[in-house]
Formats: C-alpha cells, structure tokens, sequence
C-alpha cells in the first residue's frame, strides 16, 4: 500500500530524511515512532505530497509518486484521510461543517452528507455536538473530530500524525480504541508518535525513526 | 451543476457571511476606488465634451471682396461650397452683418458713417472631425486663394488653447484613468489579501483535504466578484445620484452626461475578481 524505496529529502534548515526505506500493506497499522524532529512529520508530508523527495521513490497503491499537476495532487488526496497533530479544525465552522467538509470538496449530495456525518458523530460519541463549534469541545473531542473528518470520505489510508498528543488518559484511550476500530476495519494506518508505548498492544509494527533514519 | 462550482458556490457565500467585517473592508474599499475611477471618468468626459462642444462652435469668416457685385455672391458661395463638400456654409450679407454689428456694438455708427462699410460674407463651420488647429488653417488658406475673397479669419489663439486643453485633458484623462485602475485594483488586492490572510489555514486545510487549485481560486474570484459587484454597484448609485444634485444646481447650465452609469458596478465585479483571484495565488502553493 506504502512504499518508500531508499527516499531522502533534505529541509533547507532542519534535517529532513535520509535513506528510508519500509512498506506498509494493506490494513496493517503501522507507527513511527521517534522523537520530535526526527522526521516523521516529513514522512506523512511525503506520503500526502505536500512535499517530494530530492531522491528515491515513494509508491503508493502501487503507484510512484510524482510530481503531478496540483489537480491530480488534490484528488489522490481524497483518497488519504489526514489527522494533524493541533486537530486542525476550522474555528468558524461547526462540528458537523467541519466533518463534512471532505465530502463538500468531493461534491456528495445534501442527503449522503448528513448520513455519512450523522454516522461518524455517533461513532465518535458526538451526536449531540453537530451544532456546537470547536471552541466547546475539549482537546479530547476535538481530536475525535479530526477523525472522523480523516474517515468521512472513506479514505483507503488513513495518517495521523500525533492523534494522542495534548489529551489526557481517559480520551487517550479512547482514541486508541477508535484507531482500532478503523484496523478491524481494514483501512491501511500509518501514525506517527514520539511515544510508542500506548500503541504497543494495537499496532502491528513499530518504527523506529532518529536524526531522520529509520532504526526498525 | 458541476460539482465543483457548487462548493465554490457555498463555500463563497458562506465565506462573505463568516468574515462580516474583512467582506465589508474589501466591498467599502471597491466602492471607493469605483467612486474615485467613475468621478474621475465622467468627469474627464465632460470636461472633454465641454471642450469639444466650444471647438464645435468656432467658425471661419471668409469676407467677400466689396469690389465683387452682389449678384455674382451666389457663384462665389458655390466655388466655397466645391472646395469641400463637407463644410457647412452660410451667407451672411452687407445688411445682415450691419445688424448684426448694430446689434452688438453701436447702432448708432451707421448714422454717422451714413453708409455701410461692411463686406458680406460666408460663415464656414467644419466638420466635427475636422476641428483642429491644422484643418482650420489650411481651410482659410484655400478660402484666401479664391478669387473674390478678401480675407478669411477665424480665432487662432482660441482655438489653439481650447484643441491644446482637449488633448491635455484626453491624455491626463487615460493616464488618470489607467493610474486610478491600477491603485483601485492595489486597494481591493489588499482588501482581499487581508480577507483571504484571516482563512489562510481554512485554504491550506482543504487543499491538503482534496480541494483542487481551481475550486480555491474560485471561492476567492466569486468572492471577489460579489463584494467588487457589490461596491462598484453602490459606486454607481452614488454618482448617479451626484450627477442629479449637481445638475439641479446648474439649472438652465451645461448637460452632464452619464453613458452607462453601471459601468462603476462592472468595474467593480471585474477588479473584484481580479483583486481577490490574484491575492489568494501565494496561498494556493501547497
């Protein structure tokens, strides 16, 4: 599902990635672990094409990455769900808009909208807050929210980039047991974490990444 | 519908109600530059019309030579007539201009001159393209060359000053115009970047969610279209009303012109849209 043959790609003032090389399969979940800096984020980025590399090959779904029109770009990425660390939801809208704005983008009807957002909500536990605006939720909800705004367009991979960061135990667990959920379901995961330990009993594989190398 | 124009649809106008006060900076600051273009315009236009209507109104006296006999005045005014088709010519005789002149200056004069020393003559007005400096002159020097004319004058300093005035204001008219377009799409460009700054993070979210070039730079050009239209149309209202104001003031006075008085509110959507589509170009890059 996700390959990186030999891929290295050098920031212009921090350390970027330095020969990676590792494939993920279909519906395995796999986290990247290491601390902040080592190159984990730029791994995603790769994978999402915000960013590309100044040598090696990244493939996904059978298929390298390359630089394509802006266009084509944003299509395959309807086809990656994104959780950013801070969340990232948008402030001025609701719970449900912000959901729903992946199936805005990709043009689904009024009706299949308000099912698809109706459903994650009450996946997620938060059918009562639809209305509310990020400001009310806590940290916790908020990053149930950037799920299930990643899964609303029934992404094939799904990245997320420090889902555990900035929340307390309870949700911490919860959180996990979501990700395992959307594992169960067969959606391909690639998380990336400066704490492996919370996805020891979860995840399938464990990569270790430092100074921008992979020590598997 | 096209998919695409739908969200570009509402993410438009849900976007112009989210951020109330940058919609209405960036609508106030297209109505202005639209205020300020169309006041300048119409202005300019009829200062020129102005202009153009006091060169329509200069004239050329040929005098007919008072050796020539009345009755060969009408064969004369056809050799005038030859010389351009064009020309309106009108016949003004011995009597008329003594009148005339008695009723302009001093009807007394001819009592004590007790004869009328004026010649007849013919009153040329050029035609409307033709009223400039050049065509003026060599007119009187083909007028002069006919047998039969004494002389042909017309008012050279006038018309230099009011043809040297007309294209003054022609060129500043252009390069005011185009100076004035340029710092109205700078204002509304920076209304729209100051817009489009605060929903930075909404634009690099959705393109990292799928959303293509195309559909952001179309949210911002329909935004801009909106409020530009918006402004321009508020613009255009404003100096028809001006126009009305100003024009009851010069009662009995000159016309004012107005052509197209929607121009300013179609000025304003098209800036608009070039302001706002320019303006989001640098955060489009993701």
């Amino acid at each position: 599902m996700i390959r990186f043959l030999n891929v290295s790609l050098e920031h212009a003032q921090r350390r970027g990635i330095d020969n990676v090389t590792f494939s993920i399969a279909k519906g395995e979940f796999v986290v990247l672990a290491g601390p902040t800096g080592a190159g984990k984020t730029t791994i995603l980025r790769l994978i999402y094409q915000e960013l590309f590399p100044d040598s090696g090959q990244v493939m996904i779904q059978g298929q390298f990455q390359h630089k394509v029109s802006s266009k084509e770009r944003a299509i395959k990425r309807r086809e990656i769900g994104i959780v950013f660390p801070e969340a990232r939801l948008l402030h001025d809208r609701t719970i449900f808009d912000n959901i729903a704005l992946p199936l805005y983008i990709t043009g689904e009807t009024r009706r299949r909208i308000q099912l698809q957002v109706n459903r994650l909500l009450f996946r997620f536990g938060l059918k009562d807050r639809g209305k509310a605006y990020p400001a009310e939720l806590s940290t916790g909800e908020q990053k149930k929210v950037a799920i299930a705004r990643a899964l609303a367009v029934r992404p094939l991979i799904l990245l997320a980039d420090e889902p555990l960061a900035h929340i307390d135990g309870e949700a911490c667990a919860e959180i996990l047991e979501h990700l395992c959920q959307i594992k169960e379901e067969g959606m391909t995961i690639l998380a990336a974490t400066h704490v492996a330990d919370p996805y020891k009993s979860i995840a399938n594989r464990i990569l270790q990444i430092i100074n921008g190398r992979l020590t598997e | 519908m096209n998919i695409s124009l739908l969200f570009i649809l509402k993410e438009s106008i849900e976007g112009l109600r989210r951020g109330l006060f940058h919609s209405f900076i960036a609508a106030a600051a297209a109505g202005l530059a639209m205020c300020v273009l169309g006041l300048f315009a119409y202005g300019a236009l009829n200062l020129q019309r102005t202009a153009q209507g006091l060169l329509n109104q200069m004239q050329i006296e040929a005098f007919i030579s008072l050796a020539l006999p009345e009755s060969r005045h009408s064969d004369l005014q056809r050799a005038v007539e030859t010389l351009d088709q064009r020309w309106q010519v009108k016949y003004v005789s011995r009597t008329e201009a003594a009148s005339l002149f008695a009723r302009e200056f001093d009807s007394q004069l001819f009592d004590v001159l007790k004869a009328n020393p004026l010649p007849a003559s013919f009153k040329i007005t050029l035609p409307l393209q033709s009223v400039q400096p050049d065509s003026f002159r060599s007119a009187a020097a083909r007028l002069i060359a006919l047998p039969g004319i004494e002389d042909a004058v017309y008012d050279s300093d006038l018309l230099n000053m009011i043809y040297a005035g007309k294209q003054r204001l022609s060129s500043w008219g252009y390069f005011g115009s185009i100076a004035i377009i340029l710092i109205a799409l700078g204002l509304i460009f920076n209304a729209a970047r100051l817009k489009i700054d605060a929903q930075r993070d909404g634009i690099h979210l959705m393109s990292l969610l799928g959303a293509t070039p195309w559909m952001l730079r179309g949210i911002y050009l329909t935004q801009g279209a909106i409020l530009g239209g918006i402004g321009g149309l508020v613009s255009s209202i404003l100096i028809v009303g001006l126009r009305f104001v100003v024009q009851m003031r010069l009662a009995g006075g000159i016309d004012l012109v107005l052509p197209h008085p929607y121009l300013p509110a179609v000025g304003g959507l098209l800036l608009g849209m070039i302001g706002g589509g320019l303006a989001v170009g640098r955060y489009l890059r993701v």
